[in-house]
């Protein structure tokens, strides 16, 4: 008889209290009329979530799930995001009434939950099941108003396509892999990939796994999903999938690579050259000429997903750890571009064309004031984080003497400046276009642009703090895992 | 000739002479029916191999539940004017093209795939001549990879309530 494994609950408990709000709450949807309680409940389950994150104690559930410093902090960040995600979330319900809806919060905790489970997951069958529980949420809330938005239903097929198609991919890689290893574990992987003769064979499974996160990352050649997807969901999802989603793959393809893939990083990080200066690249000329801004942000996600994937070049711990910072920093500025889009979208949707947002600062200085700061936190202009991000991400590059991709992923910068001036100017510079329109503020609309306004201000003056703790977990994390105690 | 090879050799001949019926057939019904009868050799390809687990799998699934839900598609929508449709004459060339070249391709490494020697049986952790495979998958299923189950629990769980929750009854625009 097989010895059962030792079962240590406390250390999975996050996850069981998110599965167990998310199926309470479908389960209670129907008897109660005022849908704003699902906003309230899964506010303190995500807050709850944060005080646990912070207590479990770091240990293993079965050989597939371990707690640890890095998984810790990349879900106390996650729970950042999606506390903001759901304050945009409830402004945005409040003007869209026909889906407000309980799971529309569930969903979101569901998705949440696929990505702790995967940061946590130490093998790679739990990696690919995670990602899909992640991703089948996101699936539906992209179509969730599909009866009035007919091509939402388009957006979120086409995410599906393309999303089943990186699955693919990720399954061929795990094939390949167990065929030359005989095993999924991440550990193991590393010490049999280091004695192994089939380094080449191993490569490829590494870039068939590549090309499978490069899709759910919408990198070049795969980005073609990501206007479409991002247009027609409505607007709180679009900056769930854009930041929430691609920060909790990036850490993922992080931690493989880190720990099963690291006597092959540096090869991968060469053939990932290609594809992250064409994201660059594209990403940004195709973002000069949209005129719906949620368009050209899903252009500029793409671009963003390869400025972060320039630390995956550098192929060092402290490009990876840059990595992360990036990846925040770009979860903070999405998250406020979003949070005052909602606002756009509540009072007028046509004013989510770039040319009808004309002399919008002489009706609202304050707010016209605030999408400065992030566009210029989105085009890296100094006093902002979106600078800082994008200077340690390509001093790492630098360090790694890729001197080469780091001054064509500055001249592609460049480029990417125009976009986001171009939103500035018709702003600050044009005539007026649209008059008498009502706008509606209340607090949660002021506490997410807030929080995420502040941050990058603070962040673009004083980075230190947060960059030795990142750079300090990434650090312990691999102590702990090569030398535990 | 043994009588394995020689069993080996009618199921592998069925099944590429049903797969070519059914993708040239132009009644849909008989398509479905054609790759009902590829799967259903499939599956007794696997029980050569000894893998009865994974026959009993392939024939509920496939045979019992996929190959129901197509003809169920097949019925319900009337597929007669589909197939006349333009997008599906036109680029038959082209299609045809892009099969024979890759065609080549795989004829000209098909020494390479065959010099490959299977490696894997080293890895089973376990022994088949002690307990049948059903019984071993049923035993890791339930400790080793128990996690991942669970998961594949909550992934169904997931996918029904979203279906459900998708096709609810619309409100009217308020």
């Amino acid at each position: 008889m097989m010895m059962l494994p030792q079962l240590n609950f406390s250390v999975i408990g996050v996850e069981i209290l998110l599965l167990l709000v998310a199926s309470i709450i479908f389960l209670i949807d129907k008897f109660i009329a005022n849908k704003n309680y699902a906003f309230f409940l899964s506010l303190i389950t995500v807050i709850i979530c944060a005080i646990l994150v912070l207590f479990t104690p770091f240990g293993d559930f079965t050989q597939a799930y371990k707690t640890d410093f890095y998984s810790s902090t990349v879900k106390l960040f996650l729970i950042f995001g999606t506390l903001l995600v759901l304050l945009i979330s409830y402004n945005y319900l409040n003007s869209y009434t026909f889906i407000n809806l309980g799971e529309y919060y569930a969903l979101i905790l569901f998705s949440l939950m696929g990505a702790f489970l995967m940061l946590s997951a130490m093998d790679l069958v739990t990696i690919y099941l995670s990602i899909e529980l992640m991703s089948f949420p996101v699936y539906f809330l992209i179509a969730i108003n599909y009866a009035y938005n007919k091509p939402s239903l388009e957006g979120s097929l086409k995410y599906f396509i393309v999303g089943s198609l990186s699955s693919i991919f990720l399954l061929l890689s795990l094939g390949v892999i167990y065929y030359f290893t005989g095993t999924f574990y991440l550990k193991e992987i590393f010490v049999k990939l280091s004695e192994s003769p089939y380094k080449k064979e191993l490569l490829l499974a590494g870039m068939l796994l590549l090309i499978s996160f490069s899709i759910k990352l919408s990198m070049v050649p795969f980005h073609m999903w990501a206007p479409d997807a991002y247009e027609s969901a409505p607007l709180p999802i679009t900056s769930f999938i854009a930041s929430l989603v691609k920060f909790a793959a990036m850490a993922v393809l992080i931690k493989i690579i880190l720990i099963a893939f690291s006597p092959l990083k540096v090869q991968l990080g060469q053939l990932l050259i290609p594809i992250i200066l064409l994201s660059i690249l594209i990403g940004n000329i195709m973002a000069i000429k949209q005129d719906n801004i949620i368009r050209m942000l899903a252009y500029s996600s793409i671009a963003h997903a390869g400025y972060a994937g320039l630390g995956l070049i550098s192929a060092d711990f402290v490009g990876y750890s840059f990595i992360i910072f990036y990846m925040l920093i770009y979860l903070i500025m999405t998250l406020g571009i979003f949070s005052i889009l909602v606002v756009f979208a509540n009072s007028q949707r046509e004013l989510l064309y770039i040319p009808n947002m004309a002399g919008l600062s002489k009706t609202i200085p304050f707010i016209s004031f605030l999408i400065l700061i992030f566009m210029f936190s989105l085009a890296g202009v100094p006093p902002t984080a979106g600078f800082m991000a994008k200077f340690y991400i390509f001093l790492s590059l630098v360090k790694s003497h890729y001197v080469w991709v780091a001054v064509l992923g500055i001249a592609f910068s460049v480029i990417g400046a125009y976009p986001y001036l171009r939103v500035l100017k018709v702003i600050y510079m044009d005539e007026e276009k649209l008059t008498g329109i009502n706008y509606r503020y209340d607090w949660s609309f002021f506490i997410p642009v807030g929080i995420t306004s502040i941050l990058v201000l603070l962040i673009g003056v004083y980075p230190k703090p947060l960059v030795e703790f990142v750079q300090r977990t990434l650090f312990l994390y691999l102590s702990t895992l090569y030398f535990p105690h | 000739m043994s009588w394995d090879l020689l069993i080996f050799y009618y199921l592998a001949i069925v099944m590429i002479v049903s797969t070519v019926l059914a993708v040239f057939s132009r009644n849909p019904v008989y398509t479905v029916l054609l790759v009902l009868i590829m799967i259903v050799h499939q599956a007794f390809v696997l029980l050569t191999l000894g893998s009865d687990f994974l026959t009993a799998v392939q024939l509920i699934v496939y045979a019992g539940a996929v190959l129901v839900l197509f003809l169920f598609v097949v019925y319900l929508i009337n597929l007669r004017k589909e197939t006349q449709l333009n997008i599906f004459i036109k680029r038959f060339s082209l299609s045809f093209i892009i099969f024979l070249v890759s065609m080549f391709f795989l004829l000209k490494n098909l020494g390479v795939l065959v010099a490959l020697k299977p490696t894997f049986p080293a890895y089973l952790p376990f022994d088949l001549e002690k307990n049948s495979n059903t019984w071993w998958i049923a035993t890791y299923l339930f400790t080793n990879y128990l996690l991942q189950f669970e998961i594949l629990g909550v992934i169904l769980l997931v996918a029904i309530f979203g279906v459900v929750f998708l096709i609810r009854k619309v409100r009217e625009v308020g």
